[in-house]
């Protein structure tokens, strides 16, 4: 059924109502990523005349177009494909003929998702009438924000365009770590950007850097059939996890087939034709060893992005990291220029930057916000997932502060059984004497949507006794919490 | 002689009702309160009594000196908090040797009645052995729970709230599970635990531990240092900034690239395909849906190409200005085709109507509010859905330099009804 539409037009629409000719706004954004845009829809719903400033030609930031939604696309479609090839047959699911990737649809299918969401940020910004510039946001001065039009950018503004402002959010963001030495092309030697779109599955894949984002991908192409490797410079993957977590993940991720190398420090990695030869060593003996790869990852970090904001001009302060510095109310040395997000303090995470936001904003109408940092929840999409939230034994011995452990296996719990999905455990953590909940690691299927239970037990200071006795409906995932409570401060029933 | 407050410690902005509190003070009784020996310094653990300054049933007002007591160093005044009354006595003057935490004596609120004033059987076998014998007391409170708690509370004697972590408790609270069950457990009732226990959660929230330092079970010294600890650790910790210095930094590979993706797709030639799911409402008929996507179409064809594309926002802007600068301003910069699949073909239940808003239709709604705005909201409408696919091929005209732009516009325009 193919149309064409009548192209007859009338020029009948002249000025919409909505177009203003003055360029003064109550608030200011600069970056449309989780922090910016989550400010900037808070502010406009708080009431306040709100404009954001975007550079990309897309909303939601690094999250929603180089980051968290792409990686866990790519994720959960590998995973499903994985389970194609080696989990359905003992459920009783013959598949006949081969069970193949398409790697042009499985990007698609990413891309159409991250399109979707982009454009539903677009459309939420009309809703509440955000005003939206396409284009480079500076510092004129502390009260004008310059937009300027980036070339080759659909829908960018025509022409510099001034922003007399009363408050200012910073929402800049983060951009990949380069590795000195070694030039990424995106290619065959990849930042996370680039390994979101490899076009074809590489045979071996090495990667720097054993934290989340690593060993996200890492699953991603271990299950679509590449060898991963992972060459990390400390003892222990999995960045800020709590140590016998880290250990765990480490396991199930190598019987998955991820091959290891802790103490392991990269010295070079160069390009020749189609493979990446990286030259790396023993940390401890200094032994060097020659790997090649197809595709090499880059994945050490991420550094504030600062980038064309022109911050100097204000002479805005940052630390030895290159992050914004700002006080608990988010203020710059203006107290009418907050910062947020990737771009300062606190852990690189989409979640924090939206909490951010929305405090910035609450604090510009109302004076005050609020942020729990000890309660800010950490996710590793992998599977079995792993999530944690508050505070770790090496924490808490570092601390002096004298805790229990409750701890309670997968294989004990009825669902977990029933689905043949039983790798991990929920580990809880208790102070001694309150037996107030102080920290909460999961290692399991849907541990990232287990550990909000944490949070929220958390944010209002339960014991594991008020966890255990709240009633968890059966035959779930989450009684494995409530008995981790359970065999907190008393004794697990099921195990 | 030092004056010492023995209540600030512990308590700050407390109720009227609440009396007199020792650094160690645990309740039990339903309306008499003990009194702990309280500690006057952090390596003290036992204390003699050298004299009370009021006698059983003489009412005393906050500030008062309520009694002396000595240690090994010096003798030292304690000041009552609050108004009340001593209701017993439990270690007369002259004691000597009294453990910190130990019960010293009841206390009253000013308007209590002595003679009706319960103390519970536990407390009046207390009673019985006041100062007689030092040791034989001792002996016989030995085996009982008050020693165990003193013991405890030995360990780290004087627990100071220095940064206020403990509230008072929020008067309309719904009391946590393990807070209701301790409190029932020691017939405590939730008004009196919420006007006498100090609370450590969230808004004056009590908490478990809260109740289980006020009854002795914990050393209110752990209480505080976990609630320290959790409360440091919500705000970030600014104390160790490192300044550095705005140096331009290189701009990062991953972010050229990107650019380079974007100056690739305007030069890409005259068609431009866009796909979007439409979640339609099952009892919406093909004809019906076709019909609202064609006026939507033609309503973004108007509507990109009555738009200026520079910034409308611009103090520069000028709508008349805007359409002399634009080339054949009238002419069309594309033309749309587009075409509607359905996984399976629905069949036609309802008959059409004209000029249907398709976000009402989407949302499920027959309103014909012509908003767009809630509709996000209302777009979980109760009807069960079918995704349909809009499939748009746009042929972009060659001879207009912003044609690319509008064409870009109106499929912008066109995702709105991508609701997913
Ligand atoms: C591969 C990957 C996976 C990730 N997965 C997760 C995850 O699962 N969960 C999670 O919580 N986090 C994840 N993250 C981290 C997450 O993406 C970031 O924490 C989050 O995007 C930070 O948000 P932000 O708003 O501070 O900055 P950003 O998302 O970086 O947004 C900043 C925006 O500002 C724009 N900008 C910058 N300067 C200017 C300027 N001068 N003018 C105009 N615009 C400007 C940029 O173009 C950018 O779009 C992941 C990151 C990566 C790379």
């Amino acid at each position: 059924m193919l149309r064409s539409v009548v192209t007859k037009r009338s020029f009948s629409i002249s000025v919409p109502s909505w177009a203003a000719k003055t360029v003064q706004h109550d608030v200011v954004i600069i970056g449309g990523g989780p922090g910016g845009y989550v400010a900037a829809i808070k502010a406009a719903q708080l009431g306040l005349n709100t404009a954001c400033v975007e550079k990309r030609g897309k909303l939601g930031g690094t999250c929603l177009n180089v980051g968290c939604i792409p990686s866990k696309a790519l994720l959960n479609n590998s995973l499903m494909y994985h389970q194609m090839k080696t989990d359905v047959k003992q459920r009783g699911i013959d598949v006949e003929g081969e069970v193949k990737l398409n790697m042009d649809q499985f990007q698609k299918a990413k891309d159409k998702v991250v399109g979707q969401l982009t454009g539903g940020v677009e459309m939420l910004f009309k809703k509440y009438k955000v005003t939206y510039y396409k284009g480079n946001g500076s510092f004129e001065d502390e009260h004008t924000v310059k937009v300027s039009p980036v070339e080759g950018l659909a829908g960018t503004v025509a022409e510099e365009t001034l922003l007399d402002t009363k408050n200012v959010i910073i929402a800049t963001g983060s951009e990949v770590t380069p590795f000195p030495g070694i030039k990424i092309d995106e290619e065959r030697i990849v930042s996370s950007t680039g390994a979101l779109s490899l076009k074809e599955i590489p045979k071996r894949m090495a990667i720097i850097g054993g934290g989340i984002i690593g060993l996200e991908m890492g699953s991603v192409y271990n299950r679509i059939g590449s060898k991963v490797s992972v060459l990390e410079y400390q003892g222990q993957i999995g960045a800020s996890m709590d140590g016998e977590v880290a250990k765990s993940t480490q396991k199930f991720l190598k019987k998955q087939g991820i091959d290891f190398k802790l103490n392991t420090k990269v010295i070079s990695a160069e390009r020749n034709g189609d493979v990446v030869d990286i030259v790396v060593e023993d940390v401890k003996s200094g032994k060097k060893e020659n790997i090649q790869a197809d595709v090499l990852l880059v994945a050490v970090g991420r550094r504030p992005y600062l980038e064309g904001l022109n911050a100097e001009k204000l002479g805005l302060d940052v630390d030895k990291k290159g992050r914004l510095v700002i006080d608990d109310l988010f203020n710059t040395k203006f107290p009418h220029i907050k910062v947020i997000g990737d771009v300062t303090f606190g852990p690189m995470l989409a979640h924090k930057a939206e909490d951010e936001g929305i405090a910035a904003a609450e604090i510009i109408k109302t004076g005050h916000g609020h942020v729990n940092y000890n309660n800010i929840p950490s996710v590793m999409y992998s599977h079995p997932e792993v999530a944690w939230v508050g505070q770790t034994e090496e924490q808490l011995k570092d601390a002096g502060i004298s805790y229990k452990v409750g701890k309670f296996p997968f294989i004990a719990n009825s669902r977990a059984k029933t689905n043949l999905d039983t790798e991990g455990f929920v580990k809880i953590l208790i102070d001694a004497e309150t037996e107030r909940l102080l920290g909460a690691h999961i290692i399991g299927p849907n541990a990232g949507e287990m550990i909000a239970e944490a949070g929220l037990a958390l944010e209002y200071g339960a014991s594991a006794e008020d966890i255990a006795r709240v009633c968890h409906a059966h035959p779930t995932l989450s009684e494995a919490f409530k008995e981790a409570n359970l065999a907190a401060y008393s004794q697990p029933i099921n195990f | 002689m030092l004056s010492y407050n023995a209540m600030r410690s512990c308590l700050q902005g407390q109720t009227r009702r609440s009396l007199i509190r020792s650094i160690h003070l645990s309740r039990s009784l339903l309306s008499a309160q003990k009194f702990t020996m309280p500690a006057m310094s952090p390596t003290m653990e036992k204390g003699g009594i050298v004299s009370w300054k009021f006698k059983v049933g003489e009412p005393f007002s906050s500030g008062d000196v309520l009694l002396e007591v000595e240690t090994d160093k010096a003798q030292i005044d304690v000041e009552a908090q609050d108004d009340g009354k001593l209701a017993k006595i439990l270690k007369g003057d002259g004691s000597k040797d009294v453990d910190v935490g130990e019960t010293i004596a009841y206390l009253a609120d000013v308007d209590d009645d002595l003679s009706t004033l319960k103390i519970s059987a536990e407390e009046e076998e207390q009673v019985k052995v006041t100062p007689v014998s030092k040791v034989e007391e001792k002996t016989t409170s030995g085996n009982k729970e008050p020693l165990q708690n003193t013991k405890k509370a030995k360990e780290s004697p004087i627990a100071t709230d220095k940064n206020g972590v403990l509230q008072v408790a929020k008067s309309n609270q719904t009391l946590l599970p393990s807070v209701s069950l301790l409190l029932a457990a020691n017939n405590i009732s939730k008004e009196d635990a919420i006007r006498n226990i100090k609370a450590s959660g969230r808004d004056g929230l009590l908490l478990k531990g809260d109740v289980l330092a006020y009854l002795g079970k914990i050393p209110e010294s752990s209480l505080i240092k976990v609630s320290e600890y959790v409360k440091n650790k919500e705000k970030q910790d600014f104390s160790h900034i490192e300044l550095g210095s705005l140096t331009k930094a290189e701009p990062p590979q991953s972010e050229k690239l990107e650019d380079k993706a974007i100056e690739k797709i305007s030069k890409e030639p005259v068609l431009l395909h866009s796909e979007i799911t439409l979640k339609v409402p099952s009892n919406v008929s093909r004809e019906r849906l076709d019909n609202t996507v064609k006026s939507f179409i033609e309503e973004g064809f108007e509507y990109t190409h009555a738009m200026p594309l520079s910034n409308i926002n611009s103090q520069y802007f000028d709508d008349i200005f805007e359409d002399l600068i634009t080339t054949a301003p009238r002419e069309p910069r594309f033309q749309v085709n587009y075409e509607l699949y359905c996984p399976v073909e629905e069949e036609e239940r309802f008959t059409r109507k004209d000029r249907e808003d398709i976000f009402d239709l989407l949302a499920g709604s027959e309103s014909r509010t012509p908003l767009r705005g809630p509709v996000v909201s209302n777009s979980e409408a109760s009807t069960p859905a079918s995704e349909w696919t809009l499939s748009l091929e746009l042929e972009v005209s060659d001879k207009y330099s912003d044609s690319k732009q509008k064409a870009e516009r109106f499929l912008e325009y066109m995702w709105q009804l991508d609701l997913s």
